[in-house]
């Protein structure tokens, strides 16, 4: 049972996949109720093409990510703030599309697309140990700039225009939001792929919504179904050689079910009239 | 009344393209009044309030708050807002009533922005001026929407506001929770002393509480002590000819 553990790769696995497990749906949170969930498969497509000019210039691909997705979403926040301040959903559009443009070019010049490949649908052997030195520190970055803003990401979620008269710094949040958005993403590329790791910031949260009765609740499950989908994912990938990006994405669909069925189930039990 | 205004708007001109939605408004509004904006939709209130907030800046003319011009003001926990939320805010957003009221204590949180049991007994005291207490872990969706307009009302006071600005805080609000609503405004009037300036459709209701009602028509402001303005008449005009004409006012009268 324990021997997953004795191999370093599956341990880098893990670590990656804890620190991705929590901060993902973590920043889903704030994602989805900003009704920004668009923006993870826009960044995470400007993520793979930072992947691919990584690739082809002989770099290091999750550095390269994530320069071109940091790059990538205080773009989107300063056309969000200027030019399509009324059209919120346009940025993402546009820079999904320059990212899927540009990592299709860059796709097409390599020799080999065995590595791409790989970064798409995530590979539990990719990890390496310095891709730990990167990934850790910054996942701890991640979830210190959550926890030290919490309220105010909160009342940006609620409502922007409040959220300043309260004093909340509503632009440099949205700016650090952004960033913290495109490194959680550009961490992701190893284990989850870029075609997936929208998901697991969309799918926990969606499955903690049904079931949390405040925000502190939902907050909480959505990183526990991140955990839960991540470690039972990549277990199972590992014993059935399945991919572990699809498998983990598998696990936090099924958790979703359940919460509906949950949902569903306590409804019929008779809700309080409030 | 103080000497110094708590709202004080000069020669202010504003548009949002090309015509003038706003046209040389002049208003001081005096510590501890009560102020009534009405006009028909698309007269300007609702801009007038956002550029008070600072969300948008005048072309033309000035606006200070609390003494300060609007683009240098900063102390905006003293300025409390009510939009109108129970109609557009999202209603499974999933928060608690002591999240939402807890939110404009951002300033007051410490490094890390969380709740401190100071913070808390400050929530659950206003929430007791609203008579809210017993519902502070109720998610804010699960109320009527008279409760969660009285939950806006305590996440405001939460910072001893001076000002109170309500957009039309009662669409979508029942007769009794209008009624409870008004009690609650009167008595944040009366013995807190907190100025207040309410966007209202309800012309009949409101005319009972305001000292002055401000009418807006063609971008320009007519304004009248409450005891001087025939809302009968008013109220006439705008069913027969279905627009704000006023032609009785005296333009800027301050």
């Amino acid at each position: 049972m324990w021997e997953i553990f004795s191999y370093s790769f599956m341990q880098r696995a893990f670590i990656v996949g804890n620190v991705i497990g929590i901060a993902a749906p973590l920043i889903g949170v704030f994602l989805n109720l900003k009704r920004l969930s668009l923006l993870g498969h826009a960044l995470s497509h400007i993520a793979l093409a930072g992947v691919a000019i990584g690739i082809f210039l002989g770099m290091n691909p999750v550095i390269l990510a994530l320069m071109v997705s940091t790059g990538a979403g205080v773009t989107i926040e300063k056309l969000r703030q200027t030019g399509y301040k009324n059209y919120a959903e346009l940025p993402l559009a546009i820079i999904l599309a320059t990212g899927l443009g540009v990592a299709t070019i860059f796709i097409s010049l390599a020799d080999s697309n065995v590595a791409i490949y790989s970064y798409l649908f995530g590979s539990i052997s990719l990890v390496t140990q310095e891709d730990l030195w990167i990934i850790v520190p910054l996942g701890a970055v991640v979830l210190g700039g959550i926890l030290t803003f919490y309220y105010g990401f909160f009342f940006l979620a609620f409502n922007e225009e409040e959220a300043s008269l309260a004093g909340v710094p509503v632009k440099i949040l949205n700016y650090l939001f952004m960033i913290m958005i495109a490194i959680v993403i550009s961490l992701s590329m190893r284990i989850i792929g870029g075609l997936l790791i929208a998901s697991l910031i969309i799918l926990p949260v969606a499955a903690s919504l049904q079931i949390a009765g405040s925000f502190r609740g939902t907050v909480i499950w959505s990183t526990i179904f991140g955990l839960i989908a991540v470690n039972l994912g990549l277990i199972i990938s590992f014993y059935r050689d399945l991919a572990p990006g699809g498998t983990i994405i598998i696990v936090a669909v099924t958790l979703l079910i359940f919460s509906l069925l949950w949902k569903s189930f306590g409804q019929k039990g008779g809700r309080k009239n409030e | 009344m103080s000497m110094q205004p708590v709202i004080e708007i000069k020669n202010l001109y504003f548009s949002y393209e090309r015509d003038w939605v706003l046209r040389n408004i002049n208003l001081n509004v005096e510590k501890g009044e009560f102020l009534a904006f009405i006009g028909p939709n698309g007269s300007g209130k609702s801009t007038l309030f956002k550029l008070i907030l600072g969300f948008l800046y005048p072309q033309k003319g000035s606006i200070k708050v609390l003494g300060d011009n609007v683009k240098e003001f900063s102390r905006w926990n003293k300025v409390g807002y009510i939009s109108q939320n129970v109609k557009d805010f999202n209603q499974s957003f999933p928060a608690t009533v002591k999240e939402i009221v807890g939110a404009n204590l951002y300033k007051k949180m410490g490094f890390l922005k969380i709740l401190n049991s100071d913070l808390e007994k400050e929530i659950v005291r206003v929430l007791k001026l609203v008579n809210m207490e017993k519902f502070k872990d109720r998610p804010i969706g699960k109320l009527s929407g008279g409760q969660q307009q009285r939950v806006f009302i305590a996440r405001s006071l939460v910072n001893e506001p001076e000002v109170l600005l309500l957009d039309e805080p009662l669409v979508g609000v029942d007769q009794e929770a209008q009624r409870e609503f008004y009690r609650t405004i009167n008595w944040l009037h009366h013995e807190l002393q907190i100025t207040i300036i309410m966007i209202s459709h309800d012309i009949n209701v409101i005319s009972a509480e305001v000292n002055r009602v401000v009418c807006f028509s063609g971008g320009e402001i007519y304004i009248h002590c409450a005891g001087e303005f025939d809302f009968k008449d008013y109220l006439e005009q705008v069913k027969h000819e279905n627009k704000l004409l006023i032609p009785r006012h005296e333009h800027g009268r301050e």
